[in-house]
């Protein structure tokens, strides 16, 4: 069971049970494409890292080239680091992350059952102002440079996050 | 993390033995730089011809390793993988680094 403070308002005998174990990964409902990849996991950088490597060896495999897979990979760890960072601030929590590959694009759908974004909606901040040297504030600017489509949907306690990244058509 | 350094007639040469520089290493990568270039002096080029990946936690680091040499000890980027260029470009910090193709064998004195 996942604890939900109680903080997190009146919507909350209304949400959904968080998926228990891993025979329940499947792509999210809405899905597009052929699946190739699922995974649930706690909320970790080294977590982070492990399925990114996963994600990269699946797409490999599936023919994808450098270029595509460096683009993937960066947009699927920018989210991870921002649900670590800030939607499980205190201590990991679950995640879930499919890939479905439809002929010319990779979709990415991850799940959180974390911190809701700030003012619910994706932050497009631009990226920060390179004379000023800054530590951070790079990772949305990197997504949405990288990425062809991007939606968020925050339903009862989770967040859906859908990445849509075009590569070079394949049959 | 491992780095291994190397003084050179082009300055201090760091050479970074990992694949990653992401936010599971970001802070050893601070404290190894930081152990290799203890002693003052010379410009620290940081070889980076083995790190294939490096997001924005990475890109952090390597400001952050910037400022701590401080202004008057040049930090010198060296053998950038393309996908790492990528987020330089991409984030326009490659305004802010000096970039070279390969290890430089010396500094032009511009560089400082």
């Amino acid at each position: 069971m996942i604890p939900v403070p109680a903080s997190r308002g009146p919507k909350a005998e209304a949400r959904e049970p968080p998926v228990r174990d891993a025979a329940d990964v499947r792509p999210a409902p809405g899905c597009i494409g052929r699946p190739v990849f699922a995974r649930r996991f706690v909320a970790s950088d080294a977590e982070t890292r492990a399925t990114s490597a996963l994600v990269v060896a699946a797409l490999a495999g599936a023919g994808l080239d450098a270029e595509e897979l460096g683009a993937v990979e960066l947009v699927l760890v920018e989210a991870l680091n921002n649900i670590v960072e800030h939607a499980y601030p205190a201590a990991g929590g679950p995640v879930e992350v499919s890939v479905a590959l439809t002929g010319d694009t990779v979709v990415l759908d991850i799940l959180d059952w974390g911190c809701a974004l700030p003012g619910g909606r994706l932050p497009d901040p631009g990226p920060p102002w390179p004379a000023s040297l800054p530590e951070g504030g790079f990772g949305w600017h990197l997504i949405r440079c990288l990425t062809d489509a991007l939606e968020h949907v925050r339903r009862d306690d989770r967040n859906r996050l859908r990445m849509v990244v075009a590569v070079a058509p394949r049959c | 993390m491992e780095v291994e350094a190397q003084t050179t007639e082009a300055g201090l040469v760091v050479r970074v033995l990992a694949d990653r520089i992401d936010a599971a290493a970001a802070i050893e990568f601070k404290e190894a730089v930081r152990r290799a270039a203890d002693h003052p002096g010379a410009p620290v080029i940081l070889d980076l011809g083995r790190v294939v990946f490096l997001d924005s936690s990475g890109l952090g680091a390597l400001v952050a390793v910037m400022k701590m040499l401080g202004p008057d000890r040049p930090l010198h980027l060296a053998a950038v993988t393309p996908n790492v260029a990528k987020v330089f470009r991409l984030t326009r910090m490659d305004s802010v680094f000096v970039i070279h193709d390969r290890v430089p064998v010396a500094l032009h004195r511009a560089f400082g």
